[in-house]
Parts: structure tokens; sequence; C-alpha cells
């Protein structure tokens, strides 16, 4: 296999003395799904926010495309070309769908100051955006006040902000949570699309069944450490996971 | 008829005075959420620094670039030392640090230049209008133009280009904005740099327009503009915009013109009583 286009070694982070996310190792490869999957606590999201620069890793490195990454602040990080959802949604609400694209698509010239001053109005611009709205499948709704969008729009939305910044990899935040049986179908549709079109995704989850239906490996945190790594088949039947999952003689419960 | 249509074009450029301080406090608000009361410290600075270099270099168009960079550098320093490592307590500490650099700010013209007002002495280059009978002065003139000017580079960057809509979106979610690639520390200095640079025209403006600097002439903007931004609907630039010309006109017909026996600067805390009582979200909030 070629090398990892996102890899973890010994990422670690504390807070106080906490240790949320403990000496975890993790290779994303090019075009597969991964999932980092856990319970509630588990350090998945800290992990993705090491990886997005919100937070400074304590120890460990982060590489992508085989630079590092680790210690860019979030704006550096995205514009290495990684997009990433919000687990809570988050749309720029006053925007309308189209112009939050466009806000997204502007990683093309926030860099550069010159470029800044330039008009996000062109009609290239308008029709990249529109184009991504098409794959995500809110063309219609692209001049509507997003902050009006229902939950499953607002989830594709995100989606389609996390590709405009991430042409290669695109960081899942729990898209699935809180949706009705069958927009998580008709979105575990459309992650498979992106995939085929040659994004790589690493997708935070809560729902087993969509975990094991739709990864190519998981990942398996508990307690900031890495209990598993496999196929889903494999993570099924692994008794850690299911250990931290359901716990044994009801010792977990106490906690 | 006459000394009523006077009146109103003296009370159209009032407004647009308190609409040029005013805007630096809105753009601040709507992106930090933050009261900048130190504002109107920047906006003396400005009154000054354009005097200073209008009378060494004899230029007035040097005098407002002087005062605008100078007041852009003050603006982003006050950000960068106050406001940014003061983010992270609730609102009121902020506030407090402004209202400090706010004093200290006066305090130190007044050590600087002197307790006393100093005149402004700028002729424009340009004569009187003659409009139907009546003259409009060159100083009026001036306010009205640069006004216009000022609100549409402003339109312009915040409508039309790309970083107009990286503070937009920065405005609505700071989080949000870095993971789309927007350096949003950048862009809230920008914010300061303009809001600042705007409020230097303004300082320098009104020095001409009533021929007087000294250290406290930014009080009274600093509470008044305060209740405008209420009024107008926080954070909201158009909602700054049309209170301070509609408290321009109010403040002049009524009390100019009409000689309702009431404190100048009474009207724009009455306006925001009324507005807190009936609308709370101001003329053109989003109610947020």
């Amino acid at each position: 296999m070629s090398a990892p286009l996102l890899e973890i070694t010994g990422l670690s982070k504390t807070f106080g003395g906490l240790k949320a996310v403990d000496n975890v190792d993790m290779a994303l490869y090019s075009g597969e799904i991964l999932g980092l999957l856990g319970p509630n606590g588990a350090g998945k999201t800290v992990c993705f926010n090491l990886i997005c620069g919100v937070y400074r890793p304590s120890a460990g490195r982060i590489r992508f495309d085989g630079r590092r990454i680790d210690g860019l602040a979030p704006h550096e990080v995205a514009a290495r070309g990684i997009g990433r959802t919000f687990q809570i949604v988050k749309p720029f609400a006053a925007l309308s769908v189209l112009e939050n694209v466009l806000v997204a698509r502007g990683i093309r010239r926030y860099g550069r100051f010159s470029r800044m001053w330039g008009s996000w109005r062109g009609r290239g611009e308008k029709e990249a955006a529109m184009a991504l709205l098409e794959r995500v499948g809110l063309a219609e709704l692209a001049g509507r006040k997003a902050g009006l969008l229902p939950l499953g729009n607002l989830r594709r939305l995100e989606i389609a902000r996390a590709l405009a910044v991430g042409s290669r990899l695109v960081l899942l935040d729990e898209s699935f949570s809180g949706l009705r049986h069958e927009e998580i179908a008709r979105l575990e549709a459309l992650v498979r699309r992106i995939r085929e079109d040659g994004v790589t995704i690493l997708l935070i989850e809560h729902n087993m069944r969509v975990t094991m239906g739709l990864c190519d490996r998981i990942v398996v945190l508990d307690h900031g450490r890495r209990i598993a790594e496999g196929t889903p088949s494999e993570i099924q039947h692994d008794p850690a996971v299911i250990e931290a999952y359901l716990g044994t003689k009801g010792k977990r419960h106490a906690a | 008829m006459h000394l009523f249509l006077e009146q109103l074009l003296n009370g159209v450029a009032q407004g647009a005075i308190y609409a040029l301080v005013t805007l630096g406090l809105t753009l601040v608000y709507g992106i930090l959420r933050v009261l900048h009361v130190a504002h109107a410290a920047v906006y003396t600075v400005g009154a000054y620094l354009g005097l200073l270099v209008f009378n060494t270099t004899g230029s007035l168009a040097l005098a407002f670039a002087g005062a605008m960079a100078g007041c852009a550098l003050l603006g982003v320093l006050i950000e960068r030392l106050v406001y940014f490592p003061l983010l992270k307590y609730p609102p009121y500490v902020p506030l407090i640090g402004s209202i400090a650099v706010m004093l200290s700010i006066e305090e130190l013209l007044r050590l600087v230049a002197g307790p006393y007002i100093l005149t402004f002495p700028a002729k424009l280059p340009f004569p009187a209008l003659h409009v139907g009978g009546f003259q409009i002065s060159p100083t009026l003139t001036a306010v009205y133009v640069i006004t216009a000017l000022v609100l549409l580079v402003l339109w312009f960057i915040t409508g039309r280009t790309e970083v107009g809509l990286a503070m937009r979106a920065a405005s609505q979610d700071m989080p949000v904005a870095d993971a789309m690639g927007i350096d949003s520390h950048f862009v809230v200095s920008l914010t300061f740099v303009l809001g600042s640079a705007i409020a230097a025209v303004a300082g320098v403006l009104v020095g001409i327009y009533y021929n007087q600097v000294y250290p406290t002439m930014g009080s009274v903007p600093a509470y008044k503009t305060l209740a405008i931004i209420v009024v107008g609907g926080m954070g909201s630039v158009s909602g700054a915009v049309i209170a301070s010309l509609l408290l321009g006109i109010a403040e002049t017909l009524l009390i100019g013109y009409a000689n309702i026996p009431l404190p100048r600067d009474a009207l724009a805390f009455i306006a925001m009583i009324a507005v807190l009582m009936w609308r709370r979200e101001g003329l053109m909030g989003s109610g947020r």
C-alpha cells in the first residue's frame, strides 16, 4: 500500500490532569472511509479537533500528505485541503445556502492579501458552488437563507462546505445523528458517492449500524486510547469493543 | 421655509458625522460582540493627528491620510493588546477595559496637547455652492461628499469582495469561519482598521466643521453612539447609518428649528429608551 494520506502517530492531548487522547496511532489511506468509533467521552471529537488545529497536541505528530500539520491554526489546516463538518450544525444562518458554499470556496483566495479584494460573485465561482450544491442535493434551495433549513439539509450543506474546502480529505463529525431513517439512508448514499469521486473520508459516528455499513476500516477509541482497529466485521466481534460499549459485569455502571 | 431647509441640511450633516463615528462601533460589535467605547477616543486622536499633519504640511489630503493611518494603527493596537486577551472573559470585562482605554487616551491627549480648545484653520479648496437661493458652505459639502464616499467604499468592501464575505462569515461564527480557511483574527483586525480609519475621517471633519479640537471632544459621541447602535439594531451597519441620520436631523430640527426646550443630547437617549420599550431589536436588527 502507498503512503497514508493522513498519518497520526503517538497523538496525546491532556486537559489539566485528564488524558482526553492518549497515545493514539492512526493511518488513513487515500480513497477509503475510516470510521472513528467509541462511546461518549472516548476522545473522538478531541481527536478531530487536534487534526483540524482547534487544539494543539500535547504530544505526537499529524502528517497530511507527508507534511506535518500539527500545531497549525485551523485556517491553515483548512488551507491545506482538509474540510470538516460540525457535530452541532453551524451554518452561517444569515447568509444564503449558496453564499455559505461561496464562503468555503473562498479558501482559494483567503491566503493571499492581494486576492482578498477580488469579487466572489463571478460566474465561475457561482457555477462551481452550484455544482457542489447539486452534488449534495441542495441546488433548488440555493437562494434560501441557511438559517431556515431543516436539520437534514443543514447536514448536507455542511458537507458541501467541507467539500469546497477539502477536495481530498473530509472529516465528518456525527453527520448522521438526529436524522430519520430514510434521511440516514440517503446521506449514506451521498457519502459513498463522495468517496467514489475520489475524496477520502474520516467520520466520527455514534450510530453503530451506519458505521458498520459505510466504513472500510474502523478505529475504536475508549477513554482516549485506541482499543481496536479493523474491518467492520472484525470490530463487531472484538471483545475489547464489546466491553467498551456494553461493559462487563456491570462495573462500568458505577462510572 | 428657508430656515427649515437650512436646518435640515445641517441636520443631515450632523447625522452623517454621527454615522461615520458609529460605523466603527457597529462593525466591531458585529464581529466581536464588544462595546468598543474607546472608539470615540480613536476619533479624538484622529482629529488631533489630522490637525498636527495639517499644521506641519498645510495639506488637507495629507491630514486625512495621516489621521486615517494613525488611527488604523491605534485601533489594531487596542484590539490586539486589550480586547483579544480579554475576550475569554464575560462581556463586561472587555467593556471595562474599553472604558479604561478611553479615559487613558483622553488624559494622554490632555497632557500632550494641553487642555485647551485648538482651532482647525483649514480652508477647503472649493467655493460655496449656491442652489436655489441658498448657500451650502464648503464644509457642509465636504461632509456630504466624504460620508457618501466612505459609505460607498464600505458597501463595496463588505458586499462585493471576498474579504467582505469573510467578514460577514466571521461575524456569525468564528470557529466555523476558521474551518473554512478564514483567518478570523486577521478579519477582526481588518475590521478595526476600517472602523478606526473611518473614525479618523469623522474626527478631522468635525474639527473642520466646528473649528474645534479638544481632548474631551469624544465624550459625548462615546455614549451617543452607543444609543445610536441600540436604536439602529446592534451590529447592523444600515441600521446605524439610518439611526444616525434620523438623530442628526431630529436634533437639529426639534431643538434648532422648533425650539423645543430640551437638552440636545437627551434626544438620543429618549430614542434609545423608546426602542428598548417597543422594538428591542432596533430599527434594522435581526433580533439576535
